[in-house]
């Protein structure tokens, strides 16, 4: 009740926070969330998981750089704050790309066996995230069909 | 040529699987004498989880709402003790002066049966194991007084014991567990965590179902111990509802309780024999009938065969309680060989892509 609040967990609360995963959700249920979830350090070059893998989560870069690969090809590069491998929070299948720590990364994972959790205890909340995560894939698939659009008017070019 | 087969990701998933399952067995060595309050304090914990969520989403702290579930639980168990344990220790009492009698009767069974095969036939039959076993059921009869005051003692450590351990689960377990995972390699975190997913998923509903299952048969029994006019029929009810745990060997094992009470109660009641029997039968339809593929259908995925062989194996290791937590070790065993063999063998898991749609379905 009076436990005194870590800085690192009061961090990760605001870096989730700050995410569009986690809008509109009170930061006392994200720090329910992540106070007994301990961050996983990776080395420079180290990766993250591999295409193929089976995912379980998403995760959040609380400090450092990671590339996402696909086939070799750099299709981004993340930063503090930033999230990746959210679909693994929906589906069971494996990862359909490589992420790879640049430098020293820090990062913390949300996992599906938490979010199925979060449910029971909070449905309200976790279901604000499920409709928070549709918004962000919708917005992914969006994307997707715009380059794919605009890929096909440059070659008919 | 050892390490080129750990090096092949399916040799690896059964190397860490032996690992896992030694360390397990160790742990459970090590803990035997504690090891039966222990799985009904996770029992518990399981049970009463989501009671706790449910106040705390109707606004209370984890701790009270952990105190509250806690209090009732203990308020129904000293409850059903002060009510229920008298009457179930006066029906075994009874029970246990009718032993010589029942003894002494089924001695006379196998005497009547030998001497009718040997007039009949002209076989000779030897009763002497038969003779043997009801000795030892006198005996047993005797020593149950002496070993009485020995599980007083451990039921009293088991009453203090169990809420202690239930309290700390609902509280850290979470907490416990997490710090666990978090010592697993960056390489086989997520699936760690995703075999445990699996693996607690299924346990969970398989727990709540087998009891919910376990209380249906007893109250089908006991009603029909009740309407055919056995005596002790609650205690032979609940006795049927326990050892339906058991799979394929309980409903059998149910069986002799009330049979042979019937048998030392005077003389051979061949009615209410076939009754019992009736009764057990009837349960068992309705059990799999109606019960089962309602409730415990799609949580065990195993083989007959490896069903027997595990309650046999367990029940020689671990006794009654080894014959009870055979099949979830199984089940759990099971997904944990499954989850390494899939998740290590990238080819595996790139071909369940295709798997999508099934997946997604159930």
């Amino acid at each position: 009740m009076f436990r005194k609040r870590n800085p690192l967990t009061e961090h990760i609360t605001e870096l989730w926070s700050a995410t569009p995963l986690f809008r509109d959700i009170p930061k006392r249920e994200i720090l329910q969330l992540v106070q007994d979830m301990p961050p996983r350090h990776f080395k420079a070059g180290e990766f993250i998981f591999h295409s193929g893998d089976q995912g379980a989560g998403a995760a959040v870069i609380l400090h450092g750089k990671v590339e996402i690969q696909s086939a070799g090809v750099k299709l981004a590069e993340l930063g503090d704050g930033d999230f990746f491998g959210e679909i693994a929070l929906v589906l069971d299948v494996p990862r359909t790309a490589d992420a790879i720590a640049v430098t020293e990364t820090e990062l913390m994972f949300f996992l599906r066996p938490e979010l199925d959790e979060w449910l029971t205890r909070s449905p309200y909340f976790a279901g604000k995230l499920g409709a928070n995560l549709a918004y962000v894939l919708a917005q992914r698939l969006l994307q997707a069909n715009k380059a794919l659009v605009n890929s096909g008017q440059e070659s008919q070019l | 040529m050892i390490m080129s087969l750990f090096r092949h990701p399916i040799g690896r998933a059964f190397a860490i699987y032996f690992t896992f399952v030694f360390g397990l067995a160790l742990m459970i060595t090590l803990l035997t004498p504690v090891l039966f309050p222990l799985i009904l304090a996770f029992i518990l914990f399981s049970i009463l989880e989501p009671i706790k969520n449910r106040l705390i989403r109707g606004g209370l702290s984890q701790l009270t709402a952990i105190i509250l579930v806690l209090m009732a639980v203990m308020a129904s168990g000293i409850i059903c003790l002060v009510i229920g344990i008298p009457m179930l220790l006066d029906q075994w009492e009874w029970l246990q002066t009718r032993l010589p009698i029942i003894a002494t009767k089924i001695a006379q069974l196998l005497d009547t049966f030998g001497s009718s095969i040997a007039n009949s036939v002209g076989m000779q039959v030897d009763t002497r194991l038969g003779e043997r076993w009801l000795a030892d059921l006198k005996d047993q009869g005797t020593s149950v007084v002496v070993s009485s005051a020995g599980i007083m003692v451990q039921s009293a450590f088991s009453l203090v014991f169990i809420p202690i351990v239930t309290f700390f689960l609902m509280r850290d377990y979470r907490k416990m567990r997490n710090t666990l995972m978090s010592w697993l390699p960056n390489k086989a975190y997520e699936l760690g965590w995703l075999i445990y997913f699996r693996v607690t998923k299924r346990l969970q509903r398989y727990v709540h179902s087998v009891f919910i299952q376990s209380a249906i048969v007893a109250f089908v029994t006991t009603i029909g111990f009740y309407i055919i006019g056995l005596d002790t029929a609650v205690l032979f009810g609940v006795l049927a509802g326990l050892l339906n745990l058991i799979p394929y060997i309980g409903p059998l094992l149910s069986l002799l309780p009330p049979m042979l009470s019937t048998l030392g109660s005077g003389a051979i009641d061949i009615w209410m024999l076939v009754s019992i029997a009736m009764v057990i039968l009837a349960a068992q339809i309705f059990d799999n009938v109606v019960v089962i593929p309602n409730l415990i259908a799609q949580t065990v995925d195993l083989h007959p065969m490896m069903v027997l062989f595990g309650v046999v194996v367990f029940g020689y290791l671990f006794g009654f309680l080894g014959m009870i937590i055979a099949i979830p070790v199984l089940t759990a065993s099971k997904f944990l060989l499954m989850g390494l063999i899939h998740g290590l063998n990238k080819k595996l898991t790139e071909d369940t892509l295709h798997l999508l749609p099934a997946k997604l379905k159930s």
